[in-house]
């Protein structure tokens, strides 16, 4: 068992084979699942995943780490010089491509960050929403001129998990977490410690909206407030009275909602504009006039379908809008992706490589053999 | 044989420029209307209409435009014409209506039918859309065209003329010719004059009223009858206020209801059409002519509305060029399928030129189809058919011309062919050059994206074809070893061509999401049918390479291959997620599962037959290999 023999083995295009067999099965059904568990689900369980989980059990290949098989086949591809020859190296190059596409996935999959800003005409936001991460936000309001939040992410929300932070004068334990769930009224009689809202309601986990319509909900026993704050609250999203903790040092308000990320600069929505093609109610374009407010300047551009804002690694594109009060608020897709160029620069790898093997290669399998075709 | 192809040619181009038989074009077809979006020319518009009533682009003798105008003109010859088309029998006998072979009605026919079914009709509406059945949904849609048709004839009659007007006097007020009919524009536009007459008959009795005093009582009597039309605005053919804001054209019946009441360049546009109207009526060409060209002339400087690009989509109109296309099509199939029962050279040169002929106005019909929208090739679904199917001919020619012996014949003029009757089939819907959603705006890259997956599917369908002749031909004749093995070759040249469309389009288009929402893939179902087709065909490629597939596997994995095409193509729209559905029918849906079945009932006989019939000859040792 050599090194190059190693190398070899993994070289074979017959894992290539097996692989690609297996990836059109996966590609079939986490599309044809998308229609009973949406997009996002069939994603993370086929898709972005190492391993196909039947219940608790791993079965193996995930389409992540069929993937990654295929990547390691292609570079051990690379790996033996003998197979470099000159009448194939439009081959190489396409091959190449293909290395760096899969590189660049890779990247985009483990360092990119995306999510959505929403503002309202007229107002200022500096914050990135996650698109489903929540997190548990500790608000004190005591000083009118700024609020201050301690914030406890999706991660740290499990059952049994303490919740402490120097700045937040409580702990707090989890009782119950659910990503999605219903309100119901209380059928049974309240724990004697349960405040305000849990004492009429309690939570019941659904499993997750095929679309995005989920709705997130948390249970936590509050102690050591030092004022008359302990007990149990419940919180869910969207909540239009949240809990308000009475503590040693002032009021607290806990919020559950989509996880921020703060940027170094914020957006100012001056005007968002609609137009739909004339006499119809379908859409031709749609447009946000925004201003960049970064170290107490301002710098006005606009946000179109097609024409994202890029600024300092962030790329803001119109992706949706409200309506409704006579107002209107934009709603942006914010990505930062660090793998961003690998497409680019493998597609175009790629296509000079499949030319030159395309060139020279097909006039001889397409014409006859009388009009000089290959054997 | 040149001498025969020539006259071949010349005759396929005679009978291939439109209005040889018809009468010469007339600037009326060419008129600027806004209608779902987007400024049209009349024709269009008319044909439309006529498809969505008729189920034909055009009636037998009478031209789309003068159907239009005779229904704002004289609208009981207009009721007595049958343009509208009951497909189903059952909806005839729902309506009361008499049995007859093309089930052909009149609008007179129609309205009787649906005023003793309204109460059924409105309980239809009620009922939600899942829980009606094929022929209620039928009946209303009767019923949503009659009322269509009455707005787009309610919509002319402002302008249409339709009061005579026998006092001179009160003729030379209205500015038209004693004797003459005047347009209930043109009494609108002296309303202020008819209403004193008007008081100046009622201060009298009415044995004292003269002639004039009489017509102009009935005048307005008549007037106020038609002020119930006033809300249908359907023909938007009024242009908008240069320098004005927006961009809604007007229709004559919601200028002369508007507040702001008429300006001048309105005013002018008004009159000219009543007297385009006029002049039709009058059977007077020479002068509706001239009016026509005069109203083109004053809306020229409209945005959208170049006077060249409206005549060129009414030239598109009536040339039907696809259709041109496809009989050529057809003929290129059938003398290749005699060339195989003798005379072998002749026919299959004739099926060339014929495949040849047929791409002239598909390559055509595709480059007009871009002048008038001033848009990439494919932005729609039904773009998408055609321009496959042109790339499939286009692709066949190339390899006939390589190969000369029918193989190239047989892919292009099957797929062009059936491409072209499932184009027919999506055109039935409408009109096929439809704005498009915000999203699918024209930007680079979507339309190298577009462009370049849709020759890949071309591209793949071609490989596909030659995967079923491999399958025949092996089957068939399994003696000709050497040219098995030729197809064999053709088989993985164009999968390569193939592979190399549909990758960099797929690529493309996550570049094109990239560039519009930020993200490069996202699993969506089109994307994932797109590389679907790009793992198959690399399976496949890597398969012959490594020696696990032999030909016969390979040309079954081709025609499966088209089976993954057709469902990444259309199949999609039926998940119904994800951002690129657009539109779908259960027409479809059907003809997508009877395809899918065929081919795969092709694999699944053709398959075991060729397996049992090794090849024979020189070039068997390298295919047992």
């Amino acid at each position: 068992l050599t090194p190059a023999r190693v190398v070899r083995a993994l070289a074979s295009a017959k894992i290539f084979v097996f692989c690609s067999a297996w990836l059109v099965a996966l590609v079939i059904v986490g599309t044809l699942a998308q229609a009973s568990i949406g997009l996002y689900q069939a994603q993370e369980r086929y898709f972005s995943s190492w391993f196909l989980w039947l219940g608790p059990v791993p079965l193996p290949l995930g389409g992540r780490l069929t993937l990654t098989i295929v990547f390691v086949n292609l570079l051990a591809m690379f790996l033996r010089p003998e197979t470099w020859r000159l009448d194939r190296i439009g081959l190489k190059v396409t091959h190449l491509g293909a290395l760096l596409l899969l590189f660049g996935g890779f990247l985009t999959a483990y360092f990119s960050r995306e999510g959505n800003m929403v503002i309202p005409e007229g107002e200022t936001t500096d914050y990135v929403s996650s698109y489903r991460d929540l997190e548990l936000a500790v608000i004190d309001s005591t000083d009118p001129a700024f609020d201050e939040v301690v914030a406890f992410p999706q991660g740290r929300l499990h059952r049994g998990r303490e919740l402490a932070d120097e700045a937040v004068p409580m702990e707090m334990e989890v009782l119950a977490f659910y990503r999605n769930c219903d309100t119901v009224r209380r059928s049974t009689p309240p724990d004697e410690d349960a405040r305000e809202f849990a004492r009429r309601f309690e939570l019941k986990g659904v499993p997750p909206d095929t679309e995005d319509g989920n709705r997130g909900g948390l249970t936590v026993r509050v102690s050591g407030t030092g004022g008359d704050g302990d007990g149990i609250y419940t919180i869910v999203e969207f909540m239009s009275s949240p809990p308000v903790v009475a503590t040693s040092q002032g009021p607290r308000t806990l919020i559950l909602r989509r996880a921020r990320n703060y940027l170094p600069f914020a957006l100012e929505l001056i005007d968002f504009e609609k137009q739909l093609h004339p006499g119809t109610q379908m859409a031709r374009s749609y447009q946000s006039v925004v201003n960049v407010v970064e170290d107490g300047t301002k710098r006005r551009t606009v946000i179109r379908m097609n024409e994202p804002l890029r600024h300092r690694g962030y790329t803001f594109y119109q992706s949706s809008f409200m309506e409704g009060g006579g107002s209107e608020t934009t709603v942006l897709a914010v990505v930062k992706n660090y793998g961003r160029v690998f497409p680019y620069v493998s597609s175009l790898v790629m296509c000079l490589g499949l030319l030159v093997h395309l060139v020279s290669m097909v006039p001889g399998l397409i014409a006859s053999p009388a009009r000089g075709g290959r054997r | 044989l040149n001498r025969l192809s020539c006259a071949l040619l010349a005759l396929s181009l005679m009978w291939m420029a439109p209005g040889t038989a018809a009468a010469a074009p007339r600037a009326v077809e060419n008129l600027p209307v806004q209608n779902e979006g987007r400024i049209k020319p009349l024709d269009t518009f008319a044909r439309v209409h006529l498809l969505a009533f008729y189920g034909k682009r055009s009636l037998r003798d009478v031209s789309p435009v003068d159907w239009l105008l005779e229904l704002g003109v004289a609208p009981e010859r207009a009721h007595e014409r049958a343009v509208f088309t009951l497909r189903n029998p059952e909806v005839v006998e729902a309506l009361g209506l008499p049995a007859r072979d093309r089930r052909h009605y009149s609008f007179d026919e129609i309205r009787v039918g649906l005023q003793e079914h309204l109460d059924e009709i409105s309980a239809i509406h009620r009922k939600p859309r899942e829980e009606t059945t094929l022929v209620e949904r039928q009946l209303s849609e009767v019923y949503t065209n009659a009322i269509r048709y009455l707005q787009i004839e309610r919509s002319w009659s402002c302008l249409a003329p339709r009061f005579p007007v026998d006092d001179p006097d009160l003729a030379g007020l209205l500015g038209v010719e004693p004797g003459r009919p005047a347009a209930y524009v043109h009494l609108m536009l002296h309303l202020d004059e008819i209403q004193e007459r008007l008081t100046a008959a009622n201060e009298k009795p009415e044995e004292e009223w003269t002639e004039a005093d009489h017509e102009v009582v009935h005048l307005a009597q008549e007037m106020r009858v038609l002020q119930a039309d006033s809300g249908s605005d359907v023909l938007r053919v009024i242009a908008p206020t240069p320098g004005g804001n927006g961009d809604e054209w007007h229709a004559p019946w919601s200028l002369l209801e508007s507040p702001h009441g008429l300006d001048a360049a309105d005013r002018e546009a008004m009159l000219r059409w009543a007297d385009l109207l006029a002049a039709w009526g009058a059977g007077d060409e020479v002068h509706e002519e001239r009016v026509a060209m005069e109203l083109s002339t004053s809306m020229a400087d409209a945005p959208h509305a170049d006077p060249r690009r409206l005549a060129i989509e009414s030239w598109y109109n009536r040339a039907d060029l696809f259709y041109k296309s496809l009989a050529f099509y057809v003929l290129s199939f059938l003398l290749l399928a005699f060339s195989w029962l003798g005379k072998q050279r002749l026919l299959r040169r004739l099926a060339f030129v014929a495949l040849l002929i047929g791409i002239v106005p598909h390559v055509g019909g595709m480059v007009l189809r871009m002048v008038i929208m001033g848009r990439p090739p494919v932005s729609t679904l039904y773009e998408s058919v055609i321009f496959v199917g042109m790339i499939g001919a286009i692709g066949g020619a190339w390899v006939e011309w390589a190969r000369r012996d029918g193989l190239g014949i047989f892919l292009g003029s099957v797929s062009g062919a059936v491409l072209h009757f499932l184009g027919i089939g999506y055109a039935a819907d409408g009109d096929t050059l439809g704005m498009l959603v915000a999203v699918l705006n024209s930007n680079f890259w979507l339309a190298t994206h577009v462009v370049t997956i849709t020759i890949g599917y071309g591209c793949s369908l071609v490989a596909g074809l030659a995967g079923h002749w491999y399958l025949v031909r092996r089957v068939g004749w399994p003696r000709e070893a050497a040219k098995l093995d030729d197809v064999a070759r053709n088989m993985r040249g164009l999968t390569l061509v193939a592979v190399f469309f549909t990758l960099f389009g797929t690529i493309l288009g996550g570049i094109w999401a990239d560039q519009s929402w930020g993200r490069f893939w996202g699993w969506d179902p089109k994307e994932n049918g797109a590389l679907l087709i790009v793992l198959w065909q690399l399976l496949l490629l890597h398969g012959v390479l490594t020696g696990m597939m032999r030909s016969v596997t390979f040309a079954a994995g081709l025609v499966f291959n088209n089976v993954i095409v057709a469902l990444a193509w259309f199949g999609v729209n039926l998940l119904n997620v994800g951002l690129h559905t657009y539109g779908f029918t259960e027409q479809i849906a059907w003809n997508l599962t009877i395809f899918c079945g065929v081919e795969m009932l092709f694999v699944l006989v053709m398959v075991p037959l060729a397996w049992r019939r090794a090849p024979q000859g020189r070039a068997a040792a390298g295919e047992r290999r």
